[in-house]
């Protein structure tokens, strides 16, 4: 948090300054308040004007620093929380590949709603105070020091014991806190996951059981914010009774002072008064400490999460393949899921514009092995070797591709702004110029563009980016026959950039436009073709597949037309 | 056309949990009426102490004690009782803006983005509980000790009171003036959490796409904009907000000025004693610190009234879709799409235009066609999700908009699969009792067997390969055995070997409507095959 706070050091400096006029100030217009009574009845020497001036500059003094103070604290509170949330986005995108997929949705919005509120609303906002009533308290003592020393040493004595005593209570904050959040995650998970599937919930009439499963569930988030509000209260209650019994304490003291004569009986009022004062400020101070402590929990996750990113900001340890006219090596990949093997032993090697098929059947693997390339997941054995950095090296279209909301010329995710009329002929093969004419708006996950257009949309993506290896994940899936043929057209019109396509079958053209096929059975590649050199350069490692299964694999094709 | 919204005002939220709010009122007189008693007490305890006498001290004692124990403990219990009651005011508004979701048509649901709910839902409600309620909490304070403290000045000297009202009356009132800008600027940051909200919502869901095309800086540079955005409509809110609460300040001190002079005139007129004097000056300057809080919680309550407003646009809907004269239909004779145009609202490009078809028979019609060529569109309107611009679709020659038991006749596949909590069977079944013999036996048509086993049928649902989920769609549409079932793309990403198994499970419904939507022919015995 501090590197949060440094950043606003001007802010701070000025909340400084202005505390220190303000209870100055403050402390002078109630003296003053004082004299002009004392001055209306007639009772001093003092000149009503005379006073009345003086108490107008400190009044002026007084309002005028405290609204700048609060105009400064506040602006440093909104600028703290704009940089964490900042920080809190950027390293959600930031962090390494294999801990975005670990990245619970759910968990992140709950942290970034619920959690950002308690520090905003909890942590800096009563957190602020603690300066302005450390100040004004040790002022107090010093008034009450004046008065007599050991009625001073006394009250320090007795007030800061109960903040002493209730620290048991604050480990109990600490823990409701926790567990709060806890039940936050799983509710908003729980509120996500209908949003989600709104439709489904609507289409089989299942609103009631959705609706008591949600009440469950909002029923224990309630629980666990009364039984956080019931310890808070306790706290509260605890600090507010050690309280009053330490004023009892201080007056039965000081009337016994009084009642032996050292005292003056309008000094102990005095010293009433102020030590009343202290304890309400002291009561205040243990307020902010517990809001300070009850945050502690949001603030650890919030800047736990922040500093993923910046823990794994080292690049990860890939080397590069020994070969300079390989772009992407895998060697000897295993991955498996619990008891499941899903790769076992897998060699892929892909050279600069050449041109891979992966055939597979469903559950063979095929998107793993995409996760794997991508940094999605680690494998368990073997390693990845990389020509460039993983970013610049490899694009990837999946299959079922999130479309943003906003424009179509957005959605492209295109940096280079300078390529229109490539991006218009593009769109134009893709069958999308029609609706980029038409600047529909595009609403999130392109809820309003049919399942065809999503595809052809993040197709168009893939062909503008700007990396050495494409990689198509299903690209003709949910793609009608007219489409089928242009995106055909388009892949096999690739020639400067290396490509994996990746699918469960496709046309014979398809096929005879790759340079490489293989298919991806047991958890290996199985080299079916290989152009050129006339040898698979894979086969080293893997068993050759039998006639009847590419046969059956390059005739099974979609064939509406 | 019925509007169907509950709308939620603060007065509903109180009387909702009219007890607990009383008791928390009590609670509170409770404790200020004793602090103000505690006041004379300690009086007495110091004439005591300066006169040396012990006579009655035992009492004074006593009550000092009982006192000093009181005014915490009634405290604490009004600080118990309201964060519960606001507990409960919260759960009830939650429980309403989830229930407002899920019972409207999807047509209406579909109106806002998830952002709006998830911004509704989430910031909004802790944006009431932040400034709705913890205003209250503190108003209830101020109140509970200013009608006591008015009733002492009146009993004074009465005329105390009139000097005094106007002041108090200005310092609640002025900032008033600055209300209208709250109240924009209010407004103006709620839209600006929403934008955030959702885009926060969106990037994270595509975070995977963000990442294969290395876009991570551009999304976060287009993020900062719109906190920066947000933080700097915020921060004029809250300076506009403090400069109410010095505006209120600045005038009650100089009022009180006013008020002690004016009243000192009084004294030398032999009204007052000079101690009365100096305790109505004490309660009026005791109003000069707490009032300003009074007028900043007034704010509050303007601001938090912004909060509830987007919330009642949030839960407010309109049942259009069904007409009252509708009629529940058991068995559906035909299907009939007459002459339907339809526009979407945010575009100019007709998806349909003039289109008619009629499906007469059971068994299984085919929409294949060109994507964008409104197939989705088609079925949308089929469910009524949207209203048709021209023409109309009847089932047994009624009008979709007279059909009462539309959502139990037509069931959806679409191509994402959505899985609940709960288990794999309660999945499948959608929460309707059935048999796991009947679920076995399904999974086992679609070549799931791995799956059919009553361990994995009533464990947690787990993790399923897109073939698997799609497959698991299929039998849940399948299981629930309404008259219409669509299915969207059933057939799109599987391998040959489960394009075999489905199509054959599907080629076997001959009782119900089956609309199949592919792009791809199927092998599959069909009734009606269409090309749009």
């Amino acid at each position: 948090m501090n590197h949060y706070f440094k950043r606003q050091r001007l802010g701070l400096a000025g909340v400084c300054l202005f505390i220190v006029i303000k209870v100055l100030s403050l402390n002078r217009v109630s003296i003053l308040k004082g004299e002009l009574i004392d001055a209306a009845i007639g009772q001093t020497d003092l000149k009503p004007g005379d006073v009345l001036i003086l108490f107008a500059i400190f009044l002026f003094a007084y309002l005028g620093s405290s609204y700048l103070l609060a105009v400064i604290r506040f602006s440093v509170r909104m600028n703290i929380m704009r940089d964490l949330k900042d920080d809190f986005l950027a390293s959600a995108l930031l962090r390494d590949r294999a801990a975005i997929r670990r990245l619970d949705i759910s968990q992140t919005i709950s942290s970034y709603t619920a959690e950002m509120k308690l520090i905003d609303f909890v942590f800096l906002r009563m957190g602020a105070n603690l300066i302005e009533f450390i100040v004004g308290i040790l002022l107090t003592l010093i008034a009450i020091a004046l008065i007599d020393w050991r009625m001073a040493l006394l009250s320090l004595a007795v007030y800061t014991l109960p903040v002493f005593l209730t620290r048991t209570q604050q480990n109990r904050l600490t823990e409701a806190q926790k567990q709060f959040q806890a039940e936050n995650d799983r509710h908003t998970d729980s509120f996500l996951q209908k949003l989600r599937g709104m439709e489904a919930i609507k289409n089989y009439h299942i609103e009631e059981k959705i609706q008591s499963l949600f009440s469950t569930s909002l029923n224990s988030l309630v629980r666990e914010d009364i039984r956080r509000a019931k310890t808070r209260a306790n706290t509260n209650g605890l600090n507010s009774i050690l309280m009053h019994v330490s004023q009892a304490i201080i007056a039965g003291i000081s009337a016994f002072l009084v009642f032996r004569g050292d005292i003056s009986a309008g000094s102990f009022v005095s010293i009433f008064a102020l030590s009343s004062t202290i304890s309400s400020q002291i009561y205040w101070l243990a307020q902010s400490v517990e809001a300070v402590l009850s945050a502690r929990p949001a603030i650890s996750s919030v800047l736990d999460f922040i500093g993923i990113s910046q823990k794994q900001s080292a690049p990860s340890p890939t080397g590069r393949p020994l070969d300079p006219a390989v772009l992407l090596q895998a060697e000897d990949i295993c991955l498996s899921f619990g008891e499941q093997q899903i790769l076992d032993g897998l060699h892929l090697r892909l050279g600069k514009a050449e041109k891979v098929l992966i055939l597979g059947v469903s559950g063979s693997g095929k998107s793993s092995l995409m996760s794997l390339l991508m940094g999605f997941l680690l494998p368990d054995r073997g390693q990845i070797l990389l020509a460039e950095e993983r970013s610049r090296l490899i694009s990837m279209v999946e299959q079922e591709p999130y479309i943003f909301s906003g424009t179509l010329e957005e959605n492209l995710l295109c940096e280079d702004l300078n390529r229109y009329s490539e991006r218009t002929e593009l769109l134009r093969q893709l069958g999308l110029d029609a609706l980029h004419k038409s600047a529909q708006p595009i609403a999130e996950r392109g809820r309003n563009l049919s399942g065809g257009e999503c595809k052809r949309l993040a197709l168009a993506r893939g062909f503008l980016s700007a990396s050495e290896i494409l990689i198509l994940d299903e690209p003709l899936a949910n793609v009608d026959a007219e489409n089928i043929e242009r995106i055909e057209d388009l892949i096999l019109g690739i020639e400067d950039r290396s490509l994996i396509l990746i699918s469960h079958q496709v046309s014979e053209r398809l096929y005879a436009g790759m340079e490489r096929v293989y298919e991806l059975v047991d958890g290996r590649l199985n080299c079916l073709k290989a152009d050129g050199s006339g040898r698979c350069q894979n086969s080293v490692w893997s068993e050759s597949p039998t006639q009847a299964q590419s046969d059956g694999l390059s005739t099974r094709r979609s064939v509406t037309a | 056309m019925t509007t169907k919204n509950r709308h939620l005002s603060f007065a509903s939220l109180l009387l909702g949990q009219k007890r607990l709010f009383l008791t928390a009122l009590v609670l509170i007189l409770l404790s200020e009426t004793a602090i103000h008693r505690f006041q004379f007490v300690k009086g007495s305890l110091v004439e005591l102490a300066v006169s040396g006498s012990t006579h009655g001290l035992g009492t004074e004692l006593a009550r000092y004690l009982g006192l000093i124990l009181l005014i915490p403990v009634s405290f604490y219990l009004y600080t118990r009782v309201f964060l519960r009651f606001s507990a409960f005011c919260l759960q009830s508004i939650r429980q309403t803006i989830f229930d407002s979701m899920v019972r409207r048509p999807y047509a209406e649901f579909i109106k806002h983005s998830e952002g709006r709910y998830l911004n509704a839902y989430t910031s909004q409600i802790q944006s009431l509980e932040e400034t709705f309620f913890q205003s209250v909490y503190g108003f209830l304070q101020i109140v509970a000790t200013s009608i006591p403290g008015l009733f002492l000045i009146y009993s004074i000297h009465p005329p105390l009171l009139i000097v005094s009202l106007p002041g108090v009356l200005l310092a609640v009132f002025l900032p008033e003036l600055l209300n209208r800008r709250i109240a924009r600027l209010e407004k103006k940051s709620i839209a600006e959490s929403e934008t955030n909200l959702s885009l926060f919502h969106e990037i994270l869901n595509g975070l995977e796409t963000i990442v294969h095309f290395a876009r991570e800086r551009s999304f976060i540079r287009h993020f900062r904009q719109s906190t920066a955005l947000y933080t700097e409509t915020r921060k004029k809110w809250g300076h506009t907000m403090s400069g109410g609460f010095h505006l209120s300040q600045l005038v009650l001190n100089v009022y009180s000025v006013v008020a002690l002079l004016i009243v000192a005139a009084v004294v030398f007129d032999g009204h007052l004693s000079i101690a009365d004097y100096i305790a109505a000056l004490g309660i009026l300057f005791n109003f000069t610190d707490n009032l300003p809080y009074t007028s900043n919680y007034l704010q509050s309550f303007k601001a938090a009234r912004e909060s509830l407003n987007y919330i009642n646009e949030t839960i407010a809907w309109e049942d259009a879709s069904v007409s009252a004269d509708a009629v529940t239909l058991d068995l559906v004779e035909d299907i009939v799409f007459d002459r339907i145009s339809f526009t979407y609202a945010d575009s100019d490009r007709a998806v349909l235009d003039n289109f008619s078809l009629c499906i007469s028979e059971r068994g299984i019609t085919q929409i294949q066609g060109e994507s964008g060529r409104g197939k989705s569109t088609l079925l949308s309107l089929l469910c009524a999700y949207y209203p048709v611009d021209k023409g109309d679709i009847y089932l047994s020659g009624l009008p979709l908009k007279q059909v009462a038991n539309l959502g139990d006749l037509v069931t959806i596949m679409r191509q994402d699969s959505i899985f609940f909590d709960g288990s794999l069977a309660e999945n499948l079944s959608m929460y309707r009792p059935v048999a796991d013999s009947e679920l076995i036996h399904g999974l086992r048509r679609l070549g799931l067997g791995h799956l059919a086993k009553p361990e994995i049928l009533h464990a947690p649902i787990g993790r399923y390969s897109g073939g698997e989920s799609r497959r698991l769609m299929v039998l849940r549409a399948l299981l629930r055995g309404s008259e219409i079932i669509i299915l969207d793309e059933p057939l799109a990403n599987l391998d040959p070997e489960s394009i075999r198994q489905l199509e054959k499970v599907l080629s076997e419904e001959k009782e119900r409507f089956l609309i199949l939507i592919t792009h791809q022919a199927v092998n599959i015995p069909t009734r009606l095959s269409l090309s749009l």
